[in-house]
């Protein structure tokens, strides 16, 4: 669960130094990719990577939303990358532990096997983030920073409208009829008067 | 039966956190399952080396369940081993419990706990707590019933053994997704406004127009899911893409 | 149509079903047709703990299943038929009750003698020949696991590599 990006996004920031940068890259992480539910041998994004990175991208560019569009984009694209390395290493782990007539009959070598696994995918995950930081480390040195003024409002509104977009998704995914419909408003209009009191 | 104590049973419930540990496309948790029961069965077949490695083949082969509620099937079996269940039974328990397991553990955490924690925490923090402290919410809530549904399985599956089907029947883990509908759908309404008045904060526009376009937008969303999604993650890359290539000169 | 979904996926009930077909399609009843599984009760216990209250679960055999099907077809109630292979599909196919509906193929795991066609679909010589002999039931088939997948129609599907 710390591989989630409402996790990973703040704890990845505070070690990079801005934990709340970190937050907001996690959250809208985290919204695009609720929908994707882990079921039978369907797989989402690697989240926990794709959250580091994206952290790390944010943090590279100026503050804001620009930095914030940059870096869930880029964390979007790492956990898609991810997603593939996961199904290769399912693959590698079915010659690890599924090989048809395979001698998993002690304990001891059912254990290395499957401990092997663990580490392989621990391994895995570590590369890929480290990867992907490298990745922007390099890709930020050689581009300029945008610039700020009216570009950031323009990033600010994208992020805020994929954001937006992917919450209506999440909920269609996870349930629906006139209950959910009218149970989301009553939660839009709290939203509203709690966001008109906060300003 | 009482030759697997509270030790065993305790061991069970640890080497449960690694079922997923080799997830593969043969035989998915299979390896996991063996692995976790590996306690239980070296201390049935203590004096029997070939029935040992007999039930260790056996248990690694196919199994998927929800990691969470895994220490249902877990639990059942070490206690149908314990009464020597003949093999045809455990086989068919195994292939019939991936069933409940799997659809009520993703209805329930996947589709309703895990987004529901997130969305809240998230909550949260838009309301202005520090971001730690909406870490802490996450966490704690989503890991009470993380841990809870691991032990309480531990104990369903021990208790009933091949009958535990009936028990999860009566269970109130059936009726919990419905009860957690409403406040996720609560809870995804109001993220929307509170999300639009900080991103949208800096827009000339005013912050009430931009709430009425967010919630226009997740309005559509849940409408037409599948375009959505594709737009929302296509939108993601190749704006952040623009805005790094093109951002300084385009402005 | 009433019939929303008709899959095979020797997992038959669990979370794909529930969640990702289900919770989109909306529905009020699962049939399972298989002549063992309508014999035991413990087990059908076992695959309708895992359903929410308000969807029924139903286990008929082969045989009462060619009766049920054109009824339930004709009925407002809304359900999904699942199988455990393609075979029982097959036969149910070639007693005619299946034409207008799509055979989905969702789920078909490691076997002895079967390959990888699709992370989740493995096809021994067997399932390939029953297939065959759905598509000469003029049955629709095509294979996807969850909802937010790429369908993919038997043909493209008969073409690919097993690995």
């Amino acid at each position: 669960m710390i591989s989630r990006p409402i996790v990973a996004g703040p704890l990845a920031g505070l070690l990079l130094g801005d934990p709340v940068a970190g937050m907001w890259a996690g959250a809208i992480l985290e919204i695009l990719s609720l929908r994707q539910l882990p079921i039978g041998a369907n797989r989402g994004w690697d989240t926990g990577p794709a959250a580091v990175a994206a952290v790390a991208a944010a943090l590279r560019w100026t503050a804001g939303p620009i930095a914030l569009l940059v870096g869930v984009g880029f964390g979007v694209v790492v956990g898609w990358v991810g997603s593939w390395s996961v199904h290769w290493m399912r693959q590698f782990n079915s010659r690890l532990v599924a090989v048809e007539g395979q001698p998993l009959d002690t304990p001891s070598r059912l254990t290395v096997r499957h401990l092997s696994a663990v580490f392989v995918d621990l391994f895995r995950a570590t590369a890929l983030t480290a990867a992907a930081v490298a990745c922007i480390t390099l890709l930020a040195t050689a581009l300029a920073d945008a610039a700020a003024g009216l570009a950031n409002v323009v990033a600010g509104l994208l992020l805020l409208a994929f954001a937006s977009l992917a919450l209506g998704v999440d909920l269609r995914m996870m349930a629906r009829g006139r209950r959910v419909w009218t149970a989301a408003g009553v939660g839009a209009v709290l939203g509203v008067i709690l966001a008109i009191w906060l300003r | 039966m009482a030759a697997l104590g509270r030790t065993v049973r305790l061991r069970l419930l640890l080497r449960s956190l690694l079922v997923q540990g080799s997830w593969n496309y043969r035989t998915m948790q299979g390896a996991g399952l063996g692995f976790a029961l590996i306690p239980a069965l070296t201390r049935l077949y203590r004096d029997d080396p070939e029935a040992l490695g007999e039930a260790l083949r056996s248990h690694s082969g196919f199994f998927n369940a929800h990691p969470y509620l895994s220490t249902v099937a877990l639990a059942a079996l070490a206690r149908m081993e314990s009464e020597r269940t003949g093999a045809e039974q455990v086989e068919r328990f195994k292939r019939a419990i991936v069933s409940p397991l799997g659809s009520l553990g993703d209805r329930l955490v996947w589709a309703r706990w895990r987004p529901l924690c997130a969305l809240l925490a998230f909550l949260i923090f838009l309301l202005g707590a520090p971001w730690w402290v909406a870490v802490g919410v996450f966490l704690t809530s989503y890991n009470a019933i993380h841990i809870g549904l691991r032990i309480w399985g531990l104990r369903l599956g021990w208790r009933e053994g091949r009958e535990v089907g009936h028990a999860l029947m009566g269970s109130p883990l059936r009726r919990l997704p419905d009860r957690l509908t409403i406040p996720l759908a609560v809870v995804s309404g109001a993220v929307v406004p509170l999300m639009a008045l900080t991103l949208g904060g800096a827009v000339d526009v005013g912050p009430l127009s931009t709430i009425g376009i967010a919630l226009a937008l997740a309005v559509a969303g849940y409408g037409r899911p599948g375009l959505a999604n594709r737009l929302a993650v296509l939108g993601l890359v190749v704006g952040s893409l623009a805005f790094v290539l093109l951002g300084s000169s385009l402005w | 149509m009433p019939i929303l979904l008709c899959r095979v996926d020797d997992r038959l009930i669990h979370g794909q079903v529930v969640v990702g077909w289900g919770a989109q399609l909306g529905l009020d009843f699962i049939a399972v047709i298989d002549d063992e599984l309508a014999q035991s009760d413990w087990e059908q216990d076992l695959y309708r703990a895992g359903l929410p209250n308000e969807v029924e679960a139903r286990f008929p055999s082969v045989e009462e299943a060619v009766r049920l099907i054109p009824e339930w077809a004709a009925n407002e109630a809304r359900g999904f038929v699942l199988t455990r292979d393609i075979l029982t599909m097959r036969r149910l196919a070639e007693q005619g009750v299946l034409s207008e509906i799509e055979v989905n193929l969702g789920g078909l795991h490691s076997a002895p003698g079967r390959q990888r066609v699709l992370p989740y679909l493995f096809l021994s010589d067997r399932d390939r020949a029953e297939l065959e002999r759905l598509r000469r039931a003029e049955v629709r088939v095509g294979a996807q696991d969850v909802p937010s997948a790429r369908r993919i129609d038997l043909d493209e599907l008969l073409e690919m590599k097993a690995s």
